[in-house]
């Protein structure tokens, strides 16, 4: 075999070695797509948020026993009454809950990282329009008090509700400054906050 | 003396054309007919005059429904704001059994769903029907994949004639305050294209606007029956017809293949009319009558829906 040839037999496999190399890669970050999308790939990532979450969604079930329900077809009044009580209940049995309870810090670096993934994409420049456009505001909240019925609820972008992962009935994410906050929509409640979520958040009003 | 001459000028100028207010949609037998409102719940002496109107145009055209765009109860929402924001102002309507279906707005508060004169069955979004037409009312505060899910098993299941969507942020809007919603237009327009959805309606911004149709789709925003913001209208490509110096509300019929606008003002001007009929493609807009104000309007191309103005002034 000549020099040529051999030069050239190199070539050859080190172009192949590289394009198989390349090939794993995109493999792999395909498969980790499909997983971040996937319900259990978001599962496995929020396991410790999820299983929080849900202690919660059993507690606040459990103290709904005795509450006037607010049917579907409810007064005003009924509406508040409900309302009301049930954000006293758990309040009571909440007394001890402070911020970072259900945001522990491994949960928190999932979602920097999920909220990372979202702005990264096409999508980031939307996502910020859709926070401006939906009347952003800053206030100081608290965990285990009201959010106040006075103050606009700001638009969560539909990207970062793909990116998250879901919650029970009744409990929504919101976005109220640079900060994420989990509210139970059912009784007003603050459940938890995660300060600095965003910390390129648009301005705030 | 001169201050009180204008006043009684400016007070003619309001009440005369109230005197000539005559709604002229066909009111054919077995329509489909429906009132339009958003942003409406401020409680203030806006809210109450055009709820006034509204009134007034229901005497003439008796319609069986009112689909709300959110915002329905801004600020504090204690049964005393219910009743100051909605009971009082629609008493007249409610005690002649018209029904509202409300969506959420980003000043609502989504216990909201389970007040019985909302007529939301307790669901962040739901669907009716009314004769051939299939409504969907969606929460588009908090897009989220089980609604989209949703959304999408009930526009595949539907057989309706006619899909009409409503919602509280306007994926077209040419107004300052928030304009276009592109995040949700990316994500619901695709939907409403492929199954067939020929209206949508949303409110956010204090203003009324037509669109030339998209897609084939034609999209409302209807922000002012409760708010104004006065001049916030700036015109896009998009724009067919625009109103931002009175509150207003949308009149609609449907009647077989046609579906019949006309959109009031607070002091009774009918600001923009037209008929919208169902898979007519590819045809021009034939303007019939002239501008009230502010946008002319425009012909366009659709390919779902053929826009036929009729009259915009009486």
């Amino acid at each position: 075999m000549s020099a040529v040839t051999r030069s050239w037999l190199v070539c050859c496999m080190l172009v192949l070695l590289v394009s198989g190399a390349a090939e794993a890669v995109s493999g792999e970050t395909q498969a980790g797509a499909v997983q971040e999308k996937g319900p259990d790939g978001k599962r496995a990532r929020f396991k410790e948020f999820l299983d929080r979450v849900h202690e919660y969604d059993k507690l606040r079930n459990s103290l709904r026993g005795g509450i006037p329900e607010a049917a579907k077809k409810a007064t005003a009044e009924q509406i508040q009454k409900h309302q009301e009580m049930l954000a006293a209940k758990i309040e009571e049995a909440r007394k001890d809950a402070k911020q970072g309870d259900i945001f522990i810090p491994e949960s928190q670096k999932a979602f920097r990282d999920a909220i990372g993934r979202a702005h990264s994409g096409k999508h980031a420049r939307k996502i910020d329009r859709t926070i401006v456009q939906g009347e952003p505001v800053k206030l100081d909240l608290y965990v285990n008090k009201p959010y106040p019925d006075k103050i606009p609820v700001t638009t969560v972008p539909p990207t970062l509700l793909q990116h998250f992962p879901k919650l029970p009935k009744k409990i929504e994410y919101r976005i109220v400054g640079d900060d994420l906050v989990l509210e139970d929509i059912e009784s007003r409640l603050v459940i938890d906050i995660f300060p600095g979520a965003f910390p390129n958040a648009p301005p705030r009003t | 003396m001169s201050r009180i001459l204008i006043r009684i000028l400016f007070g003619a100028i309001l009440v005369l054309p109230a005197a000539a207010q005559k709604i002229t949609l066909p009111q054919a037998k077995g329509s489909v007919r429906f009132a339009v409102i958003g942003d409406s719940g401020s409680g203030d002496r806006l809210q109450y005059e055009t709820a006034d109107r509204l009134r007034l145009a229901h005497q003439q055209f008796p319609f069986e429904f009112a689909l709300m765009l959110g915002d329905n109860i801004y600020g504090s929402k204690t049964p005393r704001d219910f009743a100051k924001k909605f009971e009082l102002p629609y008493k007249p309507l409610l005690d002649n059994k018209v029904t509202f279906y409300a969506s959420l707005g980003n000043h609502d508060v989504p216990e909201e769903q389970s007040y019985k004169l909302f007529n939301m069955g307790g669901q962040r979004y739901y669907s009716f029907k009314r004769g051939n037409v299939r409504f969907f009312a969606l929460d588009s505060n908090y897009m989220d994949p089980d609604q989209l899910a949703w959304l999408t098993a009930q526009l595949q299941n539907s057989t309706d004639d006619w899909k009409i969507a409503f919602f509280h942020h306007p994926l077209y809007s040419s107004a300052r305050a928030h304009g276009s919603s592109l995040e949700l237009r990316g994500i619901l327009e695709p939907l409403f294209e492929k199954y067939g959805v020929q209206v949508v309606f949303s409110g956010h911004d204090h203003v009324y606007e037509r669109m030339t149709p998209q897609k084939g789709i034609a999209y409302f925003t209807e922000g002012s029956s409760g708010q104004l913001r006065p001049g916030d209208i700036r015109g896009a490509a998009f724009t067919a017809k625009s109103f931002d110096t009175d509150c207003t509300f949308i009149l609609m019929e449907i009647a077989q293949n046609d579906l019949y606008f006309e959109t009031i003002s607070r002091a009774g001007e009918t600001v923009d009319s037209g008929k919208i009929t169902r898979g007519e493609a590819k045809k021009e807009i034939i303007p019939t009558g002239s501008s009230l104000q502010q946008t002319p309007s425009r012909g366009a191309v659709s390919a779902g829906v053929q826009v036929i103005l009729t009259r915009t002034r009486q």
